[in-house]
């Protein structure tokens, strides 16, 4: 590794992302950097993951970007609808436990590794449970990852696709 | 407020945030110093599209990086599963978001957003190019990692000590 291979994967990043960009998909500056970024990564398997400090500087800059527009009123609704968003929640939780609980009962794999590895949560949280549990943390983070990849990629699509017919 | 003066309070928030071990510290400190701040002065900050979008291309090319070949490996044949999963996660994610669109006054993207089962930085960054309330996004996938992590230690701790 050297120390121009964060900027290799940045300039991949960059070309993918504004590329995808120009071409107005939805999503497609986040995904766009993804799969360039991805490519070149197994293209070139001795380069190394960006390190958290560039996650956290995005995220920095998602936060300030965010936080420069908020206004009171998602807290009035957010207060408002605290139970139908606290059931739902709980709801998807039971949902997706059902089918790890499946999974665990027809596959070798524990029931616990499972159930963590298609819980609807943050990848970073989930890992240091299992962490603290001992499961298969690789597993369960390869599991999260090709979930946010897919959901990255899908859900913009659908959100287009759902708002067609209006609001 | 400038965009550069926005920008190092955020960084100040982030900074700290992610410094005392906060989940998703970069995000969640910025947006509650800048947002906080908005809050208190009773205005808000458009910052520029070239902004918000080199910051969308910074996080994908971060996520990007993490696809490895040992990343591949490990998932092996269980791929399939994993994207089984992940496709049941998203059909699960519109159930929700259509009953949520139907008990409250939530606007259709925005509950598509905020119950999708992605990760908080991506689903803020996309949330914001797609035109959703992206705040309440950002609140409402909170509330979600901080319930199933609370949920997943009290299953574990109740299977593994017996009370299960």
């Amino acid at each position: 590794m050297t120390e121009l291979d964060p900027l290799l994967t940045i300039l991949a990043g960059l070309a993918g992302g504004l590329g995808f960009h120009r071409l107005r998909l939805p999503g497609g500056s986040i995904i766009g950097a993804l799969l360039a970024a991805g490519a070149l990564h197994l293209w070139q398997p001795q380069l190394e993951p960006l390190g958290p400090g560039i996650r956290t500087a995005a995220q920095i800059l998602i936060g300030t970007s965010i936080g420069a527009a908020t206004t009171r009123q998602p807290f009035r609704e957010l207060t408002r609808m605290r139970w139908p968003v606290t059931w739902l929640l709980l709801g998807m939780v039971v949902v997706t436990s059902a089918f790890g609980a499946a999974l665990g009962t027809w596959t070798e794999l524990s029931l616990g590794t499972i159930w963590l590895a298609t819980l609807p949560g943050s990848i970073n949280d989930v890992v240091a449970v299992a962490l603290d549990f001992e499961q298969d943390v690789g597993l369960i983070a390869a599991f999260h990852v090709v979930r946010q990849i897919f959901v990255l990629g899908l859900v913009p699509w659908l959100v287009i696709r759902a708002t067609e017919r209006g609001p | 407020m400038s965009t550069l003066g926005l920008l190092a309070l955020g960084a100040v928030g982030g900074v700290l945030a992610a410094s005392v071990g906060i989940p998703a510290g970069g995000l969640v400190g910025s947006l509650v110093a800048v947002g906080g701040f908005n809050l208190l002065r009773e205005r808000e900050d458009r910052l520029p599209d070239s902004f918000r979008v080199f910051a969308r291309v910074v996080l994908g090319t971060v996520i990007g990086s993490l696809v490895t070949v040992e990343l591949l490996r490990s998932v092996g044949w269980w791929s399939l599963l994993a994207v089984g999963a992940a496709v049941l996660l998203v059909l699960v994610g519109l159930a929700c978001a259509a009953v949520l669109r139907r008990t409250t006054d939530c606007d259709r993207r925005t509950a598509i957003m905020a119950m999708s089962p992605g990760g908080l930085s991506e689903m803020a960054a996309l949330s914001e190019e797609l035109g959703c309330q992206a705040s309440l996004v950002v609140a409402i996938h909170m509330v979600r990692k901080l319930l199933i992590t609370v949920v997943a230690i009290v299953v574990l701790t109740a299977v593994t000590t017996g009370l299960l």
